[in-house]
């Protein structure tokens, strides 16, 4: 058909018009409008944008939070106890881990050494545990880090330590 | 003047509005950023007055932004101490000017101007150029500066001229020049505005503000020695991966020209097609290894759709044989025409989105005209039903794929913020082991409170976004 015949009535052409602007300018309407909805929502304490979901230190540990670790640190929270870390973070089911094995299972030699910083208990007994972990996990670059920190007395011996899981 | 016509351009600036108090409440939540920061606001809270610090930075090695460095101070010192706060609440009022301006400088006048607006509002903030002007709070985002004072530049054209105006524009180019070497562009703005024939531009101005270039090539070049940058600069992209100086000097040797040539066609591209991005063919690449996440589809179809429009919108006219420009549509397109080229010729060296965020910012309004144009010619045009769905179909996506693009903005800066705040909790390691610890010693105090305010900015961890979200829209290149 051709597309330079007859123009349409009048009400035809308003419906058109109405049709392909509503098509053109339809979805940033819509955008604009819940960025509306967004703004009126705020005095109200309603920001989706924004929305902080709360999590332990261990979660914040794992996933690679390390402002929410300092955070936390600073509020009071314990670097050396062990809190809950909810399914499908690590595993999937729920953990209790220390911040520094959560770090560990993340592969986070970051987080690891931000949490020694902070002041994360390494003994000879956590230190070859925490090796132990990490060969478990394949967390090769915290494997360099903690080798960086060996105590004097520790042997590495897995054979007894007791990591927080065995991947498969 | 009807009751309609008066509430259409506030209806156009009220929704301006509402997306810049979208994004400004996102900038509010963004900590400062510490590698092109934190030793700016350190100088600058320790600087004696804005005119030292101007004075002080008008002979570099390769740049010459004296007035960003003057900017960083004046904001510094309103922030009355709380450094953080300021930074951010300039940055957020920029962003709101900018989209006020963009509003303003399309003289939405009536119905069919407002029902093309959201789509020019969408493609303002979701090109990617866009996201260089609000990811990143330099403490002062350069980027954003002279791309508003560009804007302002066009506004001014768009009035009825005389001496004031002329006078602006030559403020609006000297602090934009002086601000950064892509503010030189607000000279091409002025000189493409009075090609195009805006009555604000005379042949005064465009006299003056050349004057006005010469004399900062002059001091630039001639007085403080300032060179230009070089490829030993930073890295850049080309083709499929980024190249660093040696690579660059690698595969190029001394005969530089064809990577001149690739870095210059490749910031045209960029902007028209969102490909490539910073050199780099992301899409293509993406595509080629077999899984291209949706969002390479988004952000080359929105492209394709709005350059595509301007495109059909110049062969138009030019079938209808106009020949130099007549409406304000015709100016707008000149003038992001020439902005466009000049703009990708600053880009020789190395290219980057940020770079062409004047250009990025002037592709709305010819999208935004070429709209108008084709929505008031659709009424007289008679098509079957197939063909008139059709074409609301792809409109339809077209303008979904630029709202799409323009909500990947509020992603894009809560993974910056994420980003950012993690990185002050690295800072004093990395800076005692680079010797930044020492040398701002005296700022011990300022720089833990800085970093307190980071630490306590709350931000949402990516890991609690929905999946889709890191698919579908843009990330940070």
């Amino acid at each position: 058909m051709s597309t330079t015949e007859a123009p349409p009535a009048l009400g035809q052409a308003q419906w058109r018009l109405t049709m392909l602007a509503c098509a053109v300018g339809l979805p940033g309407a819509v955008l604009i409008m819940a960025s509306a909805l967004m703004l009126g929502g705020l005095p109200f304490g309603a920001d989706p944008l924004w929305a902080i979901e709360p999590m332990t230190l261990s979660e914040a540990a794992a996933l690679r939070d390390n402002g929410e670790v300092v955070r936390l640190l600073e509020l009071g929270a314990d670097v050396n106890g062990a809190s809950r870390v909810r399914e499908q973070i690590l595993e999937d089911h729920p953990l209790v881990l220390t911040p520094i094995e959560a770090a560990v299972a993340a592969e986070r030699a970051d987080m690891v050494e931000l949490l020694l910083e902070r002041g994360a208990r390494m003994d000879e007994a956590m230190w070859t545990r925490l090796m132990c972990f990490s060969m478990g996990v394949k967390a090769d670059d915290v494997l360099t880090l903690l080798e960086s920190r060996r105590p004097r007395a520790s042997v590495g011996n897995c054979d007894a330590a007791q990591v927080p899981w065995k991947p498969l | 003047m009807t009751s309609a016509s008066r509430t259409v351009p506030f209806a156009a600036f009220g929704a301006a509005t509402v997306l810049a108090g979208s994004i400004g409440h996102d900038l509010l939540h963004m900590p400062l950023q510490i590698s092109d920061s934190l030793s700016l606001i350190l100088d600058a809270a320790s600087s004696p007055s804005a005119w030292s610090d101007f004075r002080a930075h008008l002979s570099e090695a390769s740049y010459f932004r004296p007035m960003r460095y003057a900017t960083i101070k004046v904001v510094s010192d309103l922030s009355n101490g709380n450094y953080a706060l300021g930074y951010r609440v300039f940055h957020a009022a920029l962003v709101l000017v900018f989209l006020l301006l963009f509003v303003r400088a399309l003289q939405i006048r009536d119905r069919v101007g407002l029902a093309a607006a959201p789509l020019a509002l969408t493609v303002f903030v979701g090109i990617h150029t866009f996201l260089g002007t609000v990811k990143e709070i330099y403490p002062t985002n350069h980027f954003l500066q002279v791309a508003v004072l560009a804007l302002l530049a066009l506004n001014l054209t768009q009035t009825r001229g005389g001496l004031l105006v002329d006078m602006a524009l030559l403020l609006t180019f000297g602090f934009a020049a002086l601000t950064l070497e892509s503010g030189l562009l607000v000279w091409v703005v002025i000189c493409a505005a009075w090609i195009s024939g805006m009555p604000g531009a005379s042949r005064r101005t465009v006299l003056g503000a050349t004057l006005l270039l010469a004399g900062y090539a002059w001091v630039r070049f001639g007085l403080f020695s300032t060179g230009l940058p070089t490829i030993e600069e930073r890295t850049t992209g080309f083709l499929f991966e980024r190249l660093d100086p040696v690579d660059i000097r690698e595969t190029f040797g001394d005969r530089l020209a064809p990577f001149y040539a690739y870095n210059v066609v490749s910031s045209v591209l960029s902007v028209l097609f969102s490909e490539p991005r910073s050199g780099v063919w992301v899409s293509t690449k993406a595509l080629m290894s077999g899984e291209p996440a949706p969002r390479y589809l988004v952000q080359v179809g929105a492209s394709l759709f709005a350059t595509g429009l301007v495109a059909a919108y110049v062969v138009s006219r030019l079938r209808s044989g106009i020949r130099k420009p007549v409406t304000l549509a015709d100016r707008h397109t000149v003038i992001f025409g020439v902005v466009l080229v000049a703009n990708a010729a600053m880009s020789y060296v190395y290219t980057k989105d940020e770079i062409m965020s004047v250009a990025g910012a002037l592709y709305g309004l010819p999208v935004f005209g070429a709209a108008v144009y084709f929505l008031r010619r659709w009424p007289a045009r008679s098509h079957t039903w197939a063909a008139a769905a059709a074409i609301c179909l792809v409109c339809m996506v077209g303008s979904m794929a630029w709202a799409v693009r323009a909500a990947g903005v509020h992603h894009v800066l809560r993974s910056q913020a994420f980003v950012q705040r993690n990185d002050w909790t690295r800072l004093e390691r990395e800076w005692r082991r680079d010797g930044n610890w020492g040398r701002y010693a005296d700022s011990e105090s300022l720089i833990r409170e800085l970093r307190s305010q980071a630490i306590s900015t709350r931000v949402v961890n990516p890991y609690f976004e929905p999946r889709w979200m890191e698919r579908v829209f843009d990330v940070d290149y």
